[in-house]
């Protein structure tokens, strides 16, 4: 049976741009457990592989911003991201083309603790109508991720390890 | 046609197709499955970065992640250099979202009286860089437009020798430019600090400790004042700033002095708006620090 919440660990770069430029509704994946290898082994959650793994997101993060790596992959991933979306959403009328300017500065901050991450823990019964199972053949392996497309701020809380 | 060419939502479009996780569910697509326009800029991008046609075909993920990353350089090259990225720097820094290390800090004359009772420059700057907590204030006053940008900074500082202490920073955002307007050493056992949390908080536990009351013109004492307005009309018209500060009335013990932490503007009708106001005993302050060494 479920837990009460969900856990979703992004970086603070991305809840503040969210927060800014897109009226606090947030865009998140996330899994059943905070730590996929605290579940039993014989729980379908212990199969959430490193990469989707909350905690392990958390912690790669937080490997990164310490060991100031601006070319990790993640973060690389995010900014290819948000040099993409922020470019549809001038093109849109979303945004604006300097507020395009503040993402893409954001983004590419010298300063990598814009980097650092953020455990989201998700109040499941407020979301669980709106919660999009990702198909198997896109998960990074055969444990339950979900994404939320339209999460609100009031569903959510911020935790820091 | 070059890549410089191709237009910014057709490379972003096509920076969508080529990325999956973590912001989306799509996958990399196959090459066959690219409109014909994409493998077109593809095929181009490709070229600008010494990737052969078969290699874009066969789409290895080194090859992708080669084709993303000139594609982003492309899509950001205009923002990341010359005017747009110093005025998106600046419009960021007056809003308090820049990034501490990305703020230049600067020190005003009046920061020696500061030196002068125990403050140093490099605890100060420290704590602006990697603040334990960080506070802007009147976020909606200041979003208005020409109003004192307020920033607290916070950090735990626990030395060698003698008693843990809180640098607190009081700065004036100006675009990238933070202008350090008071800084302060407070003990934190004098203060019982458990968090830091909300610095300004944490400030007005330092000013009920040893902020003197005073008061202006006809208005009722007070040893702090967060964000008050005073219609002075005619009595403001050709004052200064400084000259309005020093027309408070402090009640000081005799023989104390006193150093003010005070924020505001005048506005042209002679409204005022004091953003923050509060006078420091530096001499009873002083002598805690010192008893507290001894």
């Amino acid at each position: 049976m479920p837990g009460p919440f969900l856990y979703s660990t992004n970086p603070f770069v991305k809840l503040l741009i969210q927060e800014r430029y897109r009226g606090d509704i947030h865009y998140v994946w996330c899994s059943d457990m905070c730590d996929s290898k605290s579940a039993g082994t014989l729980s379908v959650a212990s199969l959430v592989p490193p990469s989707s793994n909350p905690k392990s997101i958390y912690n790669a993060f937080k490997d990164a911003v310490a060991a100031g790596d601006q070319h990790h992959d993640k973060i690389g991933a995010i900014r290819a991201s948000y040099a993409s979306l922020s470019t549809q959403w001038v093109a849109a009328g979303e945004i604006t083309s300097t507020q395009r300017d503040e993402i893409i500065f954001m983004t590419n901050s010298g300063d990598l603790r814009i980097w650092r991450p953020l455990l989201y823990v998700i109040h499941r019964a407020s979301v669980e109508t709106r919660l999009l199972a990702v198909p198997p053949a896109k998960r990074a392996s055969f444990g339950p991720e979900y994404i939320i497309a339209d999460l609100r701020r009031d569903e959510f809380d911020i935790v820091e390890l | 046609m070059t890549s410089q060419d191709f237009e910014p939502t057709l490379l972003a479009s096509l920076a969508r197709r080529l990325l999956g996780s973590p912001l989306d569910a799509t996958e990399a697509p196959r090459f066959e499955e690219l409109s014909s326009p994409e493998r077109h800029a593809l095929f181009a991008i490709g070229e600008d970065v010494g990737i052969s046609e078969p290699d874009i075909v066969a789409s290895s993920k080194e090859t992708t992640a080669r084709l993303l990353a000139e594609i982003v350089r492309l899509l950001n090259a205009d923002v990341l250099s010359g005017e747009r990225r110093q005025a998106a720097k600046t419009r960021l820094g007056n809003r308090g979202d820049l990034q501490p290390r990305e703020y230049s800090v600067t020190f005003g004359p009046d920061f020696k009286h500061y030196e002068a009772i125990g403050v140093k420059r490099w605890h100060v700057e420290d704590a602006i860089r990697t603040p334990d907590a960080v506070e802007h204030l009147f976020p909606e006053k200041v979003a208005e437009g020409d109003f004192p940008a307020i920033s607290l900074f916070a950090k735990f500082v626990t030395p060698e020798r003698g008693s843990p202490f809180v640098t607190m920073a009081q700065t004036v955002r100006n675009g990238a430019t933070l202008q350090v307007a008071t800084a302060w050493r407070m003990p934190s056992d004098l203060l019982e600090l458990s968090s830091i949390d909300r610095p300004l908080d944490l400030l007005r536990r330092f000013v009920s400790r040893f902020g003197l009351p005073f008061s202006m013109f006809d208005n009722p004492r007070t040893n702090f004042i967060y964000y008050q307005t005073f219609a002075l009309g005619e009595r403001a018209r050709g004052f200064t700033a400084k000259e309005l500060v020093s027309s408070f009335h402090v009640d000081h013990p005799k023989d104390h002095f006193f150093l003010s932490g005070s924020t505001f503007r005048v506005g042209e009708s002679g409204l005022l708006e004091i953003a923050m106001a509060y006078f420091i005993d530096t001499t009873a302050y002083q002598a805690s620090l010192k008893s507290q060494r001894t």
